[in-house]
């Protein structure tokens, strides 16, 4: 099999072309995001050619304190990201939420390499691209469930001082709201997983046999890598939330919210 | 039943020293924004005061667990809430939310629904029903959960004159057979006139500074 062959780079510039249709897309439907599009796309290009660089020096000189320090680089980009969406959280609430995410993607890559691929977790061809990949979907996941963890909140305002009321702990009156949310995050994840292979050939898969990688070997790796990253969504929600409802009341009972 | 020495909320509403009586049938009656409604959540404890003290049967507030307090003193606050589904289904999520352990029967649940004059089939979807039957409704729940004092806001604001006269006299009449203590917010001056044996008049010292 070829290696994949290497893009020209006029040739590779006339794919931005597609984003001018885009542009002119959301123009004519008066979509109000079109600067975001031009954000978007300086920002993934830009972002994305110095991770290539740094990558590509890490790789050369592979050394712990590179990698552990690239990891936690991204950790702290997408804790700031999820608690920048989700305004109006207390300080315990987002503390929790960033040591959610720390811990179960930790210890997931951590089985993932020494379990699974047998390497070293300071071999940075896997560590750093895999810990991208899971960090990526937690993101997503966290987002979506304290987004709808705290809008369900607040649109239960009423039952939730009428069953305070009535002497309902708040244990009994989040929890529901909490297992529903936790639901809406994981969704997505599952409903991907069903599609997979049929309705799509998911990134990493493509990117290795774009690579040369036999297809048997890749779907080996991608298989593993869909179920790191339902394991990491569904441990870092599960986390967030149940430890994170807890921060909402005092200990005499009352709402802080 | 309660004393309150002192007692300032957040501040800036300050409260007159009340007393409720134990057993007995107590308004409380004041202007728009003078914190009555504040003051119920106080005795309950959903919310909390920034000075002053309650006293709960010769014991401070702060020494009560909340929750067991909330099962003692039930608060029917103003707003009814109801879950979507019909009325049975209600009685049975709001007893299991509170953990309560009486059980539940049809018989039961009629019994409380005439107290609040809720003459209506269990199976009746609550989306269905009026502002006024959901009110009823919802204190009928509310009251089938156990609890020696009951405090009432504005239990009447949606329901007609001759409906409310008979509505005070079914609860009275249930709080005083079972030797319950009631409170009652009302601006209804002819319902205070003819029920209460003990009146509350706030005035609500307000100060911004």
């Amino acid at each position: 099999m070829n290696n994949a062959v290497e893009i020209n780079l006029i040739n590779f510039l006339s794919i931005y072309l597609l984003l001018v249709i885009v542009g002119l897309i959301m123009k004519k439907c008066k979509i109000k995001q079109t600067n975001l599009l031009l954000i978007a796309s300086v920002r993934m290009t830009f972002q994305l050619v110095i991770a290539g660089y740094i990558l590509m020096y890490i790789l050369g000189n592979p050394s712990p304190i590179l990698i552990v320090s690239y990891v936690l680089i991204m950790s702290a980009f997408a804790i700031h990201r999820i608690l920048s969406v989700n305004k109006g959280l207390n300080k315990k609430f987002k503390l929790i939420i960033a040591m959610s995410i720390c811990v179960s993607r930790i210890s997931i890559i951590a089985f993932f390499i020494i379990v699974v691929i047998k390497q070293s977790i300071f071999n940075p061809q896997y560590t750093i691209p895999i810990s991208g990949m899971i960090i990526g979907n937690a993101m997503t996941g966290i987002s979506l469930a304290v987004k709808s963890f705290m809008s369900k909140i607040k649109d239960s305002k009423l039952q939730i001082e009428v069953l305070l009321n009535q002497g309902a702990t708040p244990k009994n009156i989040l929890l529901p709201m909490v297992n529903s949310s936790i639901e809406t995050a994981l969704l997505p994840t599952i409903n991907s997983m069903i599609g997979m292979g049929v309705v799509s050939l998911p990134g990493m898969m493509t990117g290795q046999i774009l690579s040369g990688e036999l297809p048997s070997t890749a779907i080996l790796y991608q298989i593993t890598i869909t179920i790191c990253i339902a394991s990491v969504v569904c441990l870092s929600v599960f986390l967030s939330l149940y430890l994170g409802y807890k921060t909402l009341y005092n200990k005499d009972n009352q709402f802080c919210v | 039943m309660f004393k309150t020495k002192n007692l300032v909320y957040k501040e800036f509403l300050k409260y007159d020293d009340i007393h409720i009586l134990t057993e007995k049938v107590n308004f409380i009656q004041g202007p728009s924004g003078c914190g009555k409604s504040t003051l119920l959540k106080l005795l309950n404890k959903t919310e909390g005061f920034s000075a002053g003290d309650i006293i709960f049967k010769d014991k401070p507030i702060s020494q009560c667990e909340s929750i067991s307090l909330r099962k003692t003193v039930k608060l029917i606050s103003q707003t009814p809430f109801l879950f979507p589904a019909t009325i049975r289904e209600n009685f049975k999520i709001f007893h299991e939310y509170c953990d309560c352990a009486i059980k539940l029967n049809d018989d039961l649940m009629h019994d409380f629904m005439n107290i609040t004059s809720a003459d209506l089939d269990l199976d009746t979807n609550c989306d269905n029903l009026s502002g006024g039957e959901k009110q009823r409704v919802y204190i009928a729940i509310c009251l089938s959960i156990e609890c020696d004092v009951v405090m009432l806001d504005e239990p009447t604001s949606a329901l007609d004159s001759a409906l409310a006269h008979k509505f005070m006299e079914n609860i009275i009449n249930y709080i005083k057979m079972n030797h319950k203590t009631l409170i009652v917010i009302s601006h209804d001056t002819a319902l205070v006139n003819e029920f209460a044996e003990n009146i509350i008049h706030l005035i609500g010292e307000k100060s911004y500074e």
